[in-house]
Parts: structure tokens; C-alpha cells; sequence
């Protein structure tokens, strides 16, 4: 007897009649395309996804549905267990490349200029806020305190820091180190990316540190709150504090309001760790942290400018106006990027 | 979905897994990487980043040898910081953006990054999850640094800094998911990139035409419903894995379940039957008969789990997940 008859009834008698099992049809109308899938996910995985030809890219994301597809069926209507896991590592594996980050280095950048980096700190305007608040409120209890005695100073700013401008200095000295005779430019360079450096670490760690409730965000801010306005103290109780606020806000109007966003970025992220609000607390962290990460490299991208204001204009430019002007131009231009860019189009509802 | 269809999956996922919904509403569920692949994958890169970096400064070492940039080579010397910096910090997220999910050491360990909630992995998360690398790496690095050669109170404070941060760095070891905090602020996780072979079909036959000793087998090995009332799925399931294994004890082991089977399902061989009992043709036939008895209950809506699946009483909560753990 012959037990490719179709339509028997192999649960009754139970030959080995695969032809009839539906599952086992099921497998033979469809594996073609599986294979196909296969390949080209081979070769996307081997070498990248724009080895494929264009017909195969665009035949990819229907393949990977009819995948999906197919495997619900199977986990519905076949019990071959190596069917149902061999398509649900494929359709895993095409998920990767359907779903998988899709824009190259350049678009992503340039959305995220255009759109996503102002969007983002439009969103968190209030732990940017708040963050701006602690550190001028460190600036000023950092002032206060050490015009009416400068020997906090020494507490407030690390010595190796102030190379040499303390209290002990002369008023001559201080006077130097705001107006510089400029030093051949290519020293500057340096003097400029080793700034840069050094000032994006410390503001990514205030960001990172956000996770920790804010807590040592807040106190980063806070004291270096404290070492500026001790600084801005010292010169001025020598009769420099225009000049010194001169060479200060040249740069300082990026570089400080990079550290601001920074820290508002850690605040927020703190936040959303600490008041889940209507979501579960790792939802609405995973939301508010891309939002944070955002900010933080937008503060890394100031940085790198704040740096070359620093290690280069402002060395070179020793005009206390000229100094107030350029650094006055640039903090309307960061606001002004900040609060128009892209708000006209993509301003996400909420 | 159809209850046969959503049933099995409606338990809850066992430690080890992560399931995701695909934005089609399709359940996919993976093995999450586990600890040492991931830390492998970390050495890889962080060797990776320092070969990068010794190839920079070699680089800037040969430029300033031939006298490239007169003047002082200060401004190699800035491009040079700029250039460290920028791959100490962007090395992971711009190799993740490229390759999709994995960086090169993830690669290498077959590792994935993916949404945690099945979304598409955007650029803003790869970036968040490796900027979050600065307390996890950079900040225990540098209290190490720090901590050489200081004594008395320092290095009490560097101490407590190190265990501080050994805390954000040690993150993964304490959550169900093994997010690292990079991940919890993303929003993503980490899995083992799976790979899964299609074998034949045990039911269907390489031949077109059967051969006169597999019509006898057909013809010999044949099961009563009763017979394929007693299995269930499971029981299915590990039969289909001894009819697939391919080693040395593989017949040994076959010929054992096929009397263990013979002995439970009380099933009759024809006395008139010339061939000796091939333990392996019986066990085939078993298969493909009680793949599609279960099958068929499976359209009808339903699901005999395991022997003891009566499909009558209510199934004890938990009692899948001991098996499975």
C-alpha cells in the first residue's frame, strides 16, 4: 500500500505519510523564500547591507513580513520544533537589518543638528534651568564668601588649577595672565584641544552621573559654581573684574552654557530616575535618556567650539569690549539655534 | 492570534531570555548575552581602541619626524588630542551605528544590541548607551590611576570612589535582563545574535518513489489512535531531537526509546514479519504519526502539553517554568 494517497488519515493508521501532514506542506510551499531570506541576510551580515543589489533591498522587508508570517503560522500549526526555531532566528535575524539603525554617519548628524539636538533641549528646558540655577548659585555664594575673605580661595579652587593666580599673587601678575602676549599659534592649538578635552570629559561624567538621582551632578555643579565665582572674586578685589569677566565670557558663554546642558542632561536623566511619573520607572528612563544623551553630545559639540574661543580668540584678542562682543554674538546664536531650529516643523506633540 | 497559537507563549520568559514584540506584533524571543561574551567582546574593543590610538600617535610620531608641519608640530600635537579623545569616546557608538547593533568585539562574539521593547534601534539610543560608558569605564579607570601611590585619607577617597563606581560598572550582574546602565538609559539590551540551521523534514522523504522495504515498514509500523492518545508535545519534541542526533551512541540510544515506547504505548509487532525490529524506521513512524495526531488536535483548538496533559483539569500555574529552568 501507498502512503502518498493524499488526503489520508494518518492520525488513524499513522504510516510515515509526510506528504499529508499540513505542517510538512506548509513547509514545502514556503521554504523557497526562507532560503532566499537566508542568503541575503548571509551576505548583508558578511559585507553590509549596501552589497545587496537594489531589487534585493527592496525585497527584504516584505521577505522578512512573509517570515513573520510564517512563523506564527508554524508556531500555531507545526510541532517540528526545529521549523520554529530555525524561523524565529531568521526573522530575528532580519529584524536586525529591517529595524536596525538605518541612516548613515552624515544624516544622522545632520538631523541631529537640524532637529533632534534643539528639539531635545527644548524638551528639557526645565532641568537645564535648574541646572543653570545651582551653578550661578554656586558662582554667587563663590563670590560672596571669598570678597569677604579671600582666604576661601584656597577651598573652593584646586591650586594645581590656578597655576599661580591665588591671593598670593601680585595684582601685576593677575593682570598678565588676562592679556597674554599671544604665544605662537600652533602652542595654541594645543593649549585649545587639551581645554577641549578636559571640559567634555568632566561634562560627560556630570551627564553620566545623573543616573545617581542627580546627586553628584548637582554637586559638580555646584562646585565648579564655586571656582568660578571664587576666581571672578579674586580679580575683583584687585580692581580687574570687568577685564576678568572679559576673559571669561569670550569663551565662557559657550563653554558654561555646555556644562549647563550637560549637567540639565544628568538632572534630567536623575530625574526620570528618581519621579517615574505615569510609566515604569526603566520606560521612562529609557525615554528621557535618549533625550539626555542628545543634550550631552550637543555639549560636547559646544565644547569643541568653547575650546577654540579659549585656546586661540581669546589669547589672541586682548580687547576687553571685543571680548564681551564676541562672546555676547555667540550666546544670542546659541539661543537663538537653540529655541528656533526646527521647532517650526517636527515639535513633537507634549 | 488563535489560543493554540498565543497559548505557549503566554508564559512568562525564562531567566536568560529576552522577548521582544516586533513592531508587527510578533513575539521574537532571544537569548540575552551573558556576562562573559559580553566582557569579551568589551576586551576586544578596548584593544581594538588602543591599537587605534598607538596607530595615531605612531602616525603623528612619522608626521613630525619628516618635519611635516614646521613650526613646533603644535598643531599635531592638538589634532592628536582631539583624535584620542574622539575615539576614546565615539569608538563604540559610531561603530554600533554602523554595523547596526554591534561593534566590532560584538561582533566577534556574535553579540547584538537591540530596542528593549522591539522598536527600531534609533541613533539617539546607541549614542546615550555609550556616553554612559564614561561612569562605567572611564570613572573607575581614572580613580585606579588616581589611586597610585597616594596614602593615608586619599586613598581612602579613592577607595570609596572605586567601589562607588565599581557599583555602576557591576550593574549587569544585578538585573534580570542584564542591562548595563548604558542600556537602562537607552532603553536597549544586549543579545546573543541567533542562529539556527533548517534540517530535513523527519516526515518527509528524500526519494520520490518508495522503495519496496519502506512500503513494508509502512505497512508494518502502524499506531491505533489509543496509541497516540498517550504523548504529547513535549514528549514529541524530544523524540524529534533523538531522531536528529547523529553521534555514536545515537542507535543505542534510539533503540532504548523505541522499546521504552513499544513498552508504554503497548504496541504489537506483526509476528509474521520477516525483517528483525529496526528501531529506527518504528521510531520515524511513531513520529510522523503522532506529529500528526497532535497537529490535527492543535486546529482544533487544542494543545496536549506533555503525557500528563489530560486537557481536562487546569494546568498547576509554574509548572512549564520548573521544566524549562
Amino acid at each position: 500500500m501507498s502512503d502518498a494517497l493524499p488526503g489520508k488519515d494518518y492520525s488513524g493508521n499513522g504510516s510515515a505519510g509526510g506528504a499529508q501532514l499540513k505542517s510538512a506542506q506548509f513547509r514545502r510551499e514556503r521554504e523557497a523564500s526562507w532560503r532566499a531570506l537566508e542568503r541575503m541576510l548571509a551576505q548583508a551580515e558578511s559585507s553590509g547591507l549596501r552589497s545587496l543589489s537594489g531589487e534585493n533591498l527592496l525585497r527584504l522587508p516584505s521577505l522578512y513580513r512573509a517570515t513573520l508570517s510564517a512563523l506564527s503560522v508554524a508556531r500555531s500549526i507545526s510541532l517540528d520544533r526545529n521549523l520554529v526555531t530555525y524561523l524565529e532566528t531568521l526573522a530575528a535575524r532580519a529584524y536586525f537589518h529591517v529595524y536596525g539603525p538605518r541612516a548613515g554617519l552624515p544624516s544622522v548628524m545632520a538631523t541631529f543638528l537640524s532637529r533632534t539636538l534643539p528639539a531635545a533641549i527644548r524638551q528639557m528646558k526645565w532641568p537645564i534651568l535648574l541646572s543653570a540655577a545651582i551653578l550661578f548659585l554656586g558662582a554667587g555664594s563663590g563670590y560672596a564668601v571669598t570678597l569677604a575673605n579671600v582666604d576661601w580661595f584656597y577651598t573652593f579652587v584646586d591650586t594645581d588649577l590656578a597655576s599661580g593666580r591665588t591671593p598670593a599673587a601680585t595684582t601685576e601678575y593677575l593682570r598678565t595672565t588676562l592679556f597674554d602676549p599671544p604665544p605662537a599659534t600652533d602652542r595654541l592649538a594645543y593649549f585649545a584641544s587639551a581645554l577641549f578635552t578636559h571640559n567634555a570629559k568632566i561634562t560627560l561624567l556630570s551627564f553620566a552621573l545623573g543616573i545617581a538621582f542627580g546627586i553628584p551632578t548637582l554637586l559638580l555643579l555646584f562646585s565648579n559654581g564655586l571656582m568660578m565665582g571664587a576666581f571672578v572674586a579674586l580679580f575683583a578685589s584687585r580692581g580687574l573684574g570687568v577685564e576678568m569677566l572679559g576673559w571669561l565670557w569670550i569663551h565662557g558663554t559657550t563653554e558654561i552654557f555646555a556644562i549647563i546642558l550637560g549637567g540639565g542632561a544628568g538632572l534630567a536623566i536623575g530625574e526620570a530616575a528618581l519621579f517615574p511619573g505615569e510609566k515604569s520607572r526603566i520606560d521612562n528612563l529609557a525615554e528621557r535618556g535618549k533625550i539626555a544623551g542628545v543634550i550631552a553630545l550637543g555639549a560636547v559639540l559646544m565644547l569643541f567650539v568653547a575650546g577654540g574661543l579659549e585656546g586661540i580668540g581669546r589669547q589672541v584678542i586682548n580687547d576687553t569690549p571685543l571680548r564681551f562682543g564676541i562672546g555676547s554674538v555667540m550666546l544670542l546664536g546659541w539661543l537663538a539655534y537653540f529655541s528656533l531650529a526646527g521647532a517650526a516643523s517636527t515639535e513633537r506633540p507634549r | 492570534m488563535t489560543p493554540a497559537a498565543t497559548q505557549p507563549l503566554a508564559d512568562t520568559v525564562p531567566r536568560g531570555k529576552h522577548r521582544i514584540l516586533t513592531p508587527e506584533g510578533v513575539p521574537l524571543t532571544f537569548d540575552l548575552a551573558d556576562s562573559g561574551e559580553r566582557l569579551g567582546a568589551f576586551l576586544l574593543d578596548a584593544f581594538f581602541i588602543v591599537l587605534i590610538i598607538v596607530g595615531l600617535v605612531i602616525g603623528a610620531a612619522v608626521l613630525g619626524w619628516f618635519g611635516f608641519l614646521s613650526g613646533g608640530g603644535g598643531w599635531l600635537m592638538a589634532a592628536l588630542v582631539v583624535a584620542m579623545f574622539l575615539v576614546r569616546t565615539f569608538y563604540f557608538a559610531l561603530s554600533e551605528l554602523h554595523w547596526r547593533g554591534a561593534t566590532p568585539g560584538k561582533r566577534a562574539m556574535k553579540l547584538r544590541v537591540i530596542d528593549r521593547a522591539g522598536g527600531p534601534l534609533r541613533p539617539d539610543a546607541i549614542l546615550v548607551r555609550n556616553l554612559m560608558r564614561e561612569i562605567e569605564i572611564f570613572l573607575p579607570l581614572t580613580a585606579l590611576l588616581a589611586g597610585q601611590g597616594t596614602t593615608g585619607d586619599e586613598s581612602w577617597m579613592i577607595l570609596f570612589l572605586l567601589a562607588w563606581s565599581g557599583l555602576f560598572t557591576l550593574f549587569p550582574l544585578f538585573n534580570r535582563d542584564r542591562l548595563r546602565l548604558g542600556d537602562l538609559v537607552a532603553g536597549t539590551c544586549v543579545i546573543a545574535a541567533p542562529r539556527a540551521m533548517l534540517l530535513r523534514d523527519l516526515v518527509e522523504r528524500t526519494a520520490k518513489r518508495t522503495s519496496a522495504a519502506e512500503e513494508a515498514a509502512a505497512a508494518r509500523y502502524r499506531f491505533t489512535p489509543q496509541q497516540l492518545n498517550v504523548y504529547g508535545v513535549m514528549e514529541l519534541q524530544t523524540l524529534e531531537e533523538v531522531l536528529r542526533r547523529g553521534d555514536v551512541h545515537a542507535a543505542a540510544t534510539r533503540h532504548e526509546v523505541s522499546l521504552r515506547i513499544r513498552k508504554r504505548i503497548a504496541w504489537q509487532d506483526d509476528p509474521a514479519a520477516a525483517a528483525p525490529f529496526d528501531a529506527a524506521a518504528f521510531l520515524k513512524a511513531f513520529y510522523a504519526a503522532q506529529r500528526g495526531r497532535l497537529e490535527q488536535d492543535m486546529l482544533f483548538g487544542v494543545r496536549r502539553k506533555d503525557k500528563n496533559d489530560r486537557g481536562t483539569k487546569p494546568r498547576l500555574p509554574g509548572s512549564r517554568d520548573r521544566r524549562s529552568r
